[in-house]
């Protein structure tokens, strides 16, 4: 299929009916930019001073918060900014105003917060029978370990991600930390829109409440059913992977490739190295140098290190993109392992015109930002505008929605 | 089970082209929401997760090894081979009687089996058909085929993620196949949904995988854009607060146990302090702010670790919980599945019963709806399983007809 523009669109997208009101941190921000690039309208309400995630690092050069912090940008595109003290009763009233006309609450405060002042989904419920109510935490709202102190990676340590990341001879390392809220924030809007399935047919809304670290453990592959199954652990090993998959890093002529081979694929492998020169794989068996830890004193190192050297010689002169394309054409996973700035730069992505290029009138550019996580026929994702500054939208607001 | 569930999702069909992971996980949740999910599999394409370890020990050839159990309850199973037209016909009856198609094939085959979408649309015009290639058509990017690992490695997951001094590291698991897509995925097919039922109008979803991976960087690209270089790898620690990182505990039972611990305020660190037993760090100006921590960093985390390492990790969590500094176990998958009291409480895994008089091991969904809940009510199919619901009572074949199918292996 074509890629569809975004450019000049004049159909409704595919949220343009719904109104959404976000509160609180980075999952929150990263759920409504999901609904927001949908085609909903998103209205921040932040306390006096702004929300907590204006003042995250970096920065932009020359700027300060609250109108400065580049996680901030890029969780906040598309949205309006209201302030609104909840604490006051003036605040809440204002709130309860701004709900009456919204569909959607999202939030992510610590389990309780919102209850306290009279702003929590029991509360609203009752007047607003049709609100979809999102709650994003670390743990969920219920439970023994739901009002824990988190961050982001004590988040991740109990997913089980965390554990099953890293190299043998070191702590335990995944992904950056930071990808536990997007992944919550990911959760939150898919469990959002199922909730408006469900009010689209009944008319009735309901609390959608996401656990993060739930949102999290449901990647841990097969690690579960392995205790479950056959009573064994699968432990962090680096780049392997237990007996199916050989994996390794190797450095090519510009960075780095990942390879990934099966023993299936083994014999493709020796027939590139047989058609580059190279036989010194001919006579290993792959069943002996697949990793296994499980069983880890079965590997066979020489033949493990033939392997290595044999793999080394024949990327070192090749380019990441010449070596993804030669392993297509054989069938083999290789690929390369991209920076961030290599991905801003990279063809296929300017191909499929993946970039948003946003413009910030008050650093007087444009900057270029990741685009859709998904393309759509008929509805596509809406043209991105910077992230609102703080409070810029509360005069439209309060006298357009609050007190009209 | 005899509970009757209100279901979210009770009057969506969904036709379910889907194998390995990615599209797998969408169908999972659309049918823990209710929905009537219908695998299309095939006696010699068998979806190769059913045959990957852990296999149950006393049945390794039963097809139903881990990988595809837990990904694959509240799914029908047909067989059906789609090289035949006789096939390709019985999946257009299928679609015209749905309201989703789901996809995760490489970019073309579908269309090679004459189900491309505009077929498709010919039987069903209001159809909603969801694509998830590894990476979309693009002149000279047709055809790509990748794993999950693959996607880390290329969508700039892995060159931020590791410890600093080391090449990048995998994951661990396949992030992108088991979350990002799926859940970007399931968000797009339902806002298409709530679209079709204010228009009534369907379309095609791509969720070409290598964009999605690389949307949830979203902010390493845009410092990227601005600085010319993303963020450096950090390992466990904060690139702006300190002390953060994963501390090694007293073993259990010969077993490593590890916690993480973040300071991310001065009212943490101060906390900390007090419960090392170290109150005049408190107010010691090396430490007093979070960039002097970060410049001692590893002097601060070798105290920490000289702390908690002659300690079990329960309690190092406790007394650091108590005193509100945020930290936690690293837990492994035997914690979450045997000792995590919070997984128990939220009723996370389920058991089901299986084909083999046992019982095997699913996941429920973490989006908890009040008035609607997803769970995993019913087990991963056996192959095959619901070719006589499908071909005798859904599409209403006669019972010859169908022997004449399986004679001439269009079912099968």
């Amino acid at each position: 299929m074509g890629t569809p523009s975004h450019d000049g669109f004049t159909g409704k997208r595919s949220l343009s009916d719904l109104r959404a009101i976000e509160m609180g941190g980075p999952a929150a921000e990263y759920c409504g930019k999901l609904l927001a690039g949908l085609g909903a309208e998103v209205i921040k309400v932040e306390p006096p001073g702004g929300e907590a995630t204006r003042f995250e690092n970096p920065f932009y050069p020359t700027m300060t918060p609250p109108d400065a912090s580049l996680p901030f940008w890029y969780r906040n595109t598309r949205k309006q900014s209201v302030i609104l003290n909840l604490h006051s009763n003036s605040g809440r009233i204002a709130m309860d105003h701004l709900v009456r006309c919204s569909d959607i609450v999202i939030e992510a405060f610590r389990p309780g917060y919102l209850d306290d002042l009279g702003l929590g989904y029991a509360a609203l419920a009752r007047s607003h029978p049709t609100i979809v109510y999102v709650s994003v935490t670390p743990f969920g709202q219920s439970g023994p370990r739901s009002k824990w102190e988190s961050s982001d990676l004590v988040t991740l340590a109990a997913s089980g991600v965390l554990f099953l990341g890293g190299w043998p001879d070191r702590a335990p390392c995944s992904v950056d930390p930071s990808q536990a809220s997007v992944v919550g924030g990911m959760a939150a809007a898919a469990g959002c829109l199922l909730a408006l399935y469900h009010r689209d047919r009944s008319g009735r809304g309901q609390h959608v409440d996401i656990s993060t670290q739930e949102a999290l453990a449901a990647s841990l592959e097969a690690a579960i059913q392995e205790v479950h199954m056959r009573q064994r652990t699968r432990r962090r090993s680096g780049w392997a992977y237990p007996r199916s998959q050989l994996r390794r890093i190797f450095p090519c002529r510009d960075g780095h490739v990942l390879c990934v081979v099966t023993p299936v694929r083994w014999p493709v492998v020796t027939q590139w190295l047989r058609d580059e020169g190279c036989d010194s794989l001919d006579n290993i068996d792959p069943g002996t140098i697949a990793e296994d830890p499980f069983r880890l004193k079965e590997n066979n190192v020489p033949a493990m290190q033939a392997f290595e050297k044999a793999m080394e010689s024949l990327l070192a002169n090749k380019t990441k993109t010449d070596i993804l394309h030669e392993a297509q054409r054989r069938g083999l996973w290789f690929s390369p392992i991209h920076t961030p700035h290599e991905i801003l730069e990279h063809p296929y992505m300017k191909d499929r015109n993946f970039f948003e290029e946003t413009n910030h009138p008050e650093v007087g550019t444009t900057i270029r930002y990741a685009g859709p996580p998904f393309r759509m026929s008929e509805t596509p994702w809406a043209p991105s505008s910077r992230a609102p500054l703080l409070g810029e939208h509360q005069s439209t607001i309060l006298h357009g929605l609050i007190c009209p | 089970m005899n509970q009757i569930w209100p279901s979210a999702m009770g009057d969506l069909r969904v036709v379910a082209f889907t194998a390995y992971a990615a599209g797998p996980m969408v169908a999972r949740l659309l049918g823990q929401f209710g929905a009537d999910v219908i695998k299309i599999e095939s006696g010699s394409h068998i979806d190769p997760f059913r045959v990957l370890e852990p296999l149950p020990a006393d049945d390794q050839g039963s097809g139903m090894g881990g990988f595809f159990t837990v990904l694959n309850p509240c799914n029908r199973s047909i067989t059906l081979d789609l090289r035949h037209e006789q096939g390709v016909a019985l999946i257009k009856e299928l679609v015209s009687l749905s309201d989703v198609v789901v996809e995760n094939f490489r970019p073309g085959v579908l269309e090679r089996f004459g189900l491309g979408p505009s077929e498709l649309f010919q039987v069903k015009p209001d159809l909603v058909v969801l694509r998830m290639p590894a990476m979309a058509m693009s002149p000279g990017w047709e055809d790509v085929e990748l794993l999950g690992n693959n996607l880390s490695a290329m969508s700039g997951l892995s060159a931020i993620s590791g410890d600093p001094d080391r090449m990048p590291v995998d994951p661990g698991v396949a992030l992108s196949d088991y979350t990002y897509s799926p859940l970007q995925a399931m968000t797009a097919l339902l806002a298409a949904l709530h679209h079709r039922h204010l228009t009534g109008q369907g379309q095609i979803i791509e969720v070409a995988q290598l964009e999605t991976a690389c949307a949830a960087l979203g902010t390493a690209l845009l410092e990227a854009a601005v600085f010319g270089h993303g963020p450096e790898r950090r390992g466990n620690r904060s690139r702006f607060t300190a002390p953060q990182g994963v501390y090694r505990c007293q073993d259990d039972n010969g077993e490593e146990q590890w916690c993480a611990i973040t300071v991310a305020t001065g009212e943490h660190w101060r906390s900390l302090c007090g419960v090392m037993g170290q109150p005049r760090w408190a107010d010691d100006p090396r430490f007093a702010s979070s960039s002097a921590r970060l410049q001692r960093e590893d002097e601060i985390d070798t105290c920490i670790e000289r702390w908690t390492q002659g300690q079990n990790r329960q309690s190092v969590v406790e007394s650091l919980q108590h005193a509100g500094i945020p930290a936690g176990p690293v837990q492994s998958p035997a914690d979450l599945l045997e000792r995590d009291p919070q997984l128990q409480a939220r009723g996370y895994f389920t058991e089901l019963p299986d084909n083999r008089g046992s019982r095997s091991l699913y996941e429920n969904p973490a989006m908890h709806l009040s008035a609607t809940p997803g769970a995993s009510r019913k087990p991963a199919p056996v192959l095959g399983q619901d070719n006589d619901y499908v071909f005798s009572d859904l599409l209403g074949k006669s019972e010859d007809m169908v022997n004449s199918y399986i004679v001439s292996e269009v079912i099968g």
